[in-house]
């Protein structure tokens, strides 16, 4: 494929990219604006409807369909992302890259029991406890749910 | 010129590197039923946390989140210091440092997955140099001083990490257990909106940017990159090898100044391109992944029979995990459940009529009638649904480790007071305890009743509780329930709806 074929493409999923993401971003925001509007006159009303979600996802629906189909036909034609595989083309470091010295080994085993100390106080002040309650029960705010 | 099998085998490092990443993803989230179901795993094995950024409130999810895990004992810290959870992050910090990011991480491997999307993308420079610091404001602000801050003030645990920006929990967590939970869409607000923003902004940046948030925003990769190379597994170089080129730190896409550093995720890409054989994958003084196999066919061999077993190994515990999370442990754990409450399969307490004047079917639908229960409360009192007979009941579930619930108990305790006589109210405490929970509400003006459920969670199972708190219920003065919901209640949907039981 062409140089400026390839780079044509790749234009087109970018801002196919930029634009899904604007879109999505947009639709939430609007949703929430209007059912914060609807939430203000009843407090029991649903910021996020089925009916309002499907009626702000049609766009962006569309867009990802087409970057999706964008991003099949660079797969069939080969075309990769432009410095993805060819490294990060950083300016040649100033000093060796490989940092000379040991790693303290006496340091490492102090740490170690370290980490097998408080492991151990962990199981017996009940902090290990606190984790399994944590982790079974689904706090709704901190998932982002509300 | 290359070995043609040096070649070969330097070709498979990075498919073998994904292969690594997707089996950790899906051990992790072994719990595959429920995606489906929309149920959390709830066994005793989440109490142990994974080395990767992976939501515990993921359908999937069979353990614990080691950031979670950590803000939750950074809030606690004023009751009980988090032991296990510093330990857990030493140790995972000892061993692998941010190998973990590289090979191990969930998170990490649908950024690169991102990234693969064909688009012009952005070269590390200064600038994201530059960023690459951020993580650790981060790290301060929302992983550390938020939780502590709320904790220690304000008696409240706020995971700010978690609730304001974690793209994985927005995800895993809160996106994930929607289809299966169509109720919970009506929780959905301001907050959701904004980690939503969040979370497309991050995928965008993933875009074009390799491993944005790995590399700008998550604190599990800054506390990882603190242990740089006094991790044990990683990539190491030899300095007597190199020959300071910097073809190491020109093909990396992470942010690093040398090999091995704080920034390093040990991929291994530089071990393709070092010319100097300097750099290999190392676990102490084990060799993972060398450039070099210019080794002797007894070794080779050996070399080939040692990864058969590891793989073979590998797939095993897999498919244990499997079985074990879907269908072993779920049928032990129901049938424990029917042997520890008979009273499960008995009748409802009494007839409809003998309770409210309703005729409505029992169960906790709105519209329906709940069965009688009787809640042992903390002040002594007793609570029986079935004597609360043309009041209007409002119910709530509740723990002292779910900031929303503990935020909106004044809102429960100011309309028990507002309508002292014609309002029923009980707030549930659930069954897994950290907190003596009469000590925790002493000094906070709450006078309401409360009750704490048993073990096996008998209270909540009488309400209709869940995993998610919190959650509010309102029966009408006939006992037929006219809202079931989790999540947050204002002061003003708390008043609607008593005027609305009331009327009704």
């Amino acid at each position: 494929m062409k140089h400026k074929n390839k780079k044509r493409l790749l234009w087109v999923q970018s801002a196919l990219c930029v634009l899904l993401a604007v879109l999505l971003a947009a639709a939430a925001i609007d949703i929430c604006r209007e059912g914060g509007a609807r939430r203000a006159e009843d407090p029991g009303a649903a910021i996020y409807t089925p009916g309002n979600v499907a009626a702000h996802a049609r766009a962006p629906a569309i867009i990802f369909a087409a970057s999706a189909a964008v991003t099949i036909l660079c797969a069939v034609l080969g075309v990769r992302g432009e410095n993805a595989r060819q490294g990060a083309g950083d300016a040649s470091p100033r000093r060796c890259a490989v940092r000379a010295g040991s790693v303290d080994r006496r340091a490492r085993a102090a740490l170690f029991f370290l980490a097998a100390a408080c492991l151990i106080a962990g199981v017996c002040n009940g902090s290990m406890r606190d984790v399994l309650v944590k982790a079974v029960n689904i706090c709704t705010e901190c998932i982002g749910l509300g | 010129m290359d070995n043609p099998k040096t070649s070969r085998r330097r070709a498979r490092l990075p498919a073998k590197r994904r292969l690594i990443q997707l089996y950790a993803a899906l051990l992790y989230n072994a719990q595959i039923k429920g995606f489906v179901t929309g149920k959390i795993y709830t066994g005793k094995a989440k109490a142990v946390c994974v080395p990767g950024l992976n939501c515990y409130s993921c359908p999937g999810a069979v353990g614990a989140c080691p950031l979670g895990a950590l803000q939750n004992a950074l809030a606690n810290s004023g009751s009980r210091a988090g032991f296990y959870v510093f330990g857990i992050l030493l140790l995972y910090g000892l061993i692998l440092g941010r190998t973990v990011c590289g090979w191990l991480c969930p998170a990490g491997l649908l950024q690169e997955l991102l990234h693969k999307v064909p688009t012009f993308k952005i070269k590390k420079n200064r600038a994201t140099r530059a960023l690459s610091y951020l993580k650790y404001g981060v790290l301060i602000v929302f992983a550390v001083a938020i939780p502590l801050w709320y904790g220690l003030r304000r008696g409240l645990p706020v995971p700010g990490f978690c609730k304001y920006l974690c793209p994985a929990g927005t995800l895993e967590g809160a996106m994930l257990l929607l289809p299966a939970n169509p109720s919970f869409l009506s929780m959905l607000g301001p907050l959701f909106t904004g980690k939503f923003v969040v979370m497309i902004a991050v995928g965008l940046a993933c875009v074009f940017c390799y491993r944005a948030f790995c590399r700008f925003l998550c604190p599990l990769g800054a506390i990882y990159g603190m242990f740089g190379r006094l991790a044990l597994v990683g990539v190491k170089a030899e300095p007597a090898r190199c020959n300071g080129c910097g073809a190491c730190v020109r093909i990396c896409e992470m942010d690093v100044r040398a090999v091995g550093d704080r920034e390093c995720i040990s991929c291994g890409r530089c071990m393709d391109v070092c010319a100097q054989k300097a750099i290999s994958l190392k676990a102490g003084g084990y060799t993972l992944l060398a450039p070099e196999i210019a080794e002797a066919p007894e070794a080779a061999a050996k070399r080939k029979r040692a990864e058969g077993v590891v793989r073979g190994a590998a797939l095993a515990a897999l498919c244990l995990a499997l079985l074990w999370f879907n269908w072993i442990e779920p049928r032990r754990s129901a049938a424990d459940a029917r042997a520890d409450s008979p009273q499960e399969t008995a009748a409802p307490p009494d007839k409809p009529g003998d309770l409210w004047a309703s005729d409505a079917p029992v169960g906790l639908a709105v519209g329906e009638r709940p069965a009688d229960f009787t809640a042992e409360c903390l002040d002594g009192s007793t609570f029986r649904l079935s004597e609360t007979r043309g009041k209007v009941v409002v119910i709530n579930l509740w723990a002292t480790y779910c900031a929303p619930c503990v935020k909106e108990l004044p809102h429960f305790n100011a309309l028990y007071h507002a309508h002292a006589g014609d309002v029923a109210m009980l707030a549930i405490h659930a069954g897994d305890v950290t907190d003596d929970v009469g000590e925790f509400l002493s000094g906070r003006g709450l006078d309401m009743p409360f009750a704490v459920d048993s073990e096996d969670g008998a209270l909540f199972a009488a309400v209709g509780g869940s995993e998610a708190l919190p959650q509010t219920i309102v029966l009408n003065r006939r006992g037929e329930v006219i809202y079931n919901q989790t999540g947050s209640v204002s002061a003003e949907l708390l008043e609607r709806l008593y005027r609305q039981a009331a009327e009704e």
